[in-house]
């Protein structure tokens, strides 16, 4: 497993694809995640679909959730 | 609504994206952004998985550095210990059930270490003399026939070194790792045999780690199951590395005998780290092995595979 080198507000967003809800199109600020909280309380969400990206306020990491469990992406 | 990205697996890429967009492909995990040129993919670092989770899987003992009453001056634990390099005479279980790993002797106590982990997680630091030990009871006793444990372990040199072993001889349980031979064995010699008797454990040796590595983390993973009449062992995941060899039909934890953490008294090389410890009083799952090794291995920083 390698590490991830995803940053935020680089590369995300725009386009045909990409977010389908939350603040994620604004030019001027790029790719805006909306969850961003502790990895115990993202860990601890229920009702999330396929897809939901949250943000660690914590450890820094960004976390998507498969419908299963979070992946996460560490900030290396 | 929460902040999606919308899903594609590897086969089901959109024809005609534009440059930036980004989705999450649900048959690999990985996100995927295209750069205008081609798909640009970013692995998923694994499961995000909670002490929940593994509280959740009921283990039998627990020696957790990272929770928060772990260390104490001696078995009353009445004191905590947080500074580095003080003597901890008590490692505290985190299952609930009191199975606390405790030294009397001021010389012989581990010291607390801050700095051998990573993320802020500490570990105990043992000398040649240093030992911590339980004495197992009734309810600690159980079968090792469908049993499963976890080592987070560290050593400074090459040498031989005995992790866990019960009171005395050689007839009685003991973990070695074995570096002599330019590369680390695990010995059980034998694994989940009755202390009084000697019989019941099964015995083995084998190879995993070239001595170059050895002063790295590992974590160690033992699992008997009697159905299948096995004994696996895992160093940080991958293959099982016990071969062929039985299920023991012993007990582990004995009641009245004492488990030794690190047998100090056999003056070999030292210092050793132990940074967790966690036996199941069950035969995991292989997904829940890899659940508590993913655990395990991004809590300390180490790299692990699935298990086959």
């Amino acid at each position: 497993m390698g590490h991830s080198v995803i940053s935020l507000g680089l590369g995300l967003g725009g386009g045909k694809f990409g977010t389908v809800s939350g603040r994620g199109r604004s030019p001027a600020t790029g790719f805006n995640i909306d969850v961003r909280d502790t990895h115990a309380n993202i860990l601890a969400r229920t009702g999330d679909a396929t897809g939901v990206i949250a943000y660690g306020t914590d450890t820094e990491d960004i976390y998507v959730y498969d419908g299963t469990f979070w992946q996460f992406y560490q900030n290396t | 609504m929460t902040s999606t990205l919308l899903t594609c697996t590897s086969s089901t890429r959109p024809a005609s994206p534009a440059a930036g967009d980004t989705l999450f492909e649900t048959d690999t995990n990985k996100i995927i952004v295209y750069s205008g040129s081609d798909w640009k993919l970013y692995d998923s670092d694994g499961q995000a998985i909670n002490d929940s989770d593994i509280t959740s899987l009921n283990p039998h003992l627990w020696l957790d550095p990272s929770y928060s009453s772990s260390f104490f001056t001696d078995s009353g634990k009445g004191t905590a210990v947080t500074t580095d390099g003080a003597r901890v005479g008590c490692f505290a279980d985190r299952s609930g059930n009191g199975f606390d790993f405790v030294q009397a002797t001021l010389a012989n106590k581990p010291t607390l270490c801050k700095e051998a982990g990573i993320g802020q997680v500490s570990s105990l630091c043992y000398s040649n003399t240093d030992e911590l030990g339980f004495v197992g009871t009734t309810s600690s006793e159980i079968s090792a026939a469908n049993i499963t444990i976890f080592w987070v372990w560290r050593l400074s040199p090459e040498g031989n070194h005995f992790f866990l072993q019960g009171t005395a001889n050689t007839n009685e349980p003991r973990l070695r790792i074995n570096g002599s031979a330019g590369s680390l064995k695990y010995n059980w010699n034998p694994f989940g045999s009755e202390e009084t008797s000697g019989t019941g454990g099964v015995a083995f040796s084998t190879s995993v780690v070239s001595d170059a590595s050895i002063p790295a983390r590992h974590i160690y993973c033992l699992r008997t199951n009697s159905t299948a009449n096995r004994t696996y062992s895992y160093q940080n995941g991958g293959a099982d590395i016990a071969g062929s060899t039985t299920a023991p039909t012993g007990v582990y934890l004995e009641d009245t005998e004492t488990t030794k953490m690190f047998a100090g008294s056999l003056n070999y090389y030292s210092p050793y780290w132990l940074f967790e410890y966690i036996v199941f009083d069950s035969s995991l799952s292989d997904a829940n092995v890899n659940k508590v090794n993913t655990y395990l291995g991004n809590k300390h920083g180490i790299t692990v595979t699935d298990i086959s």
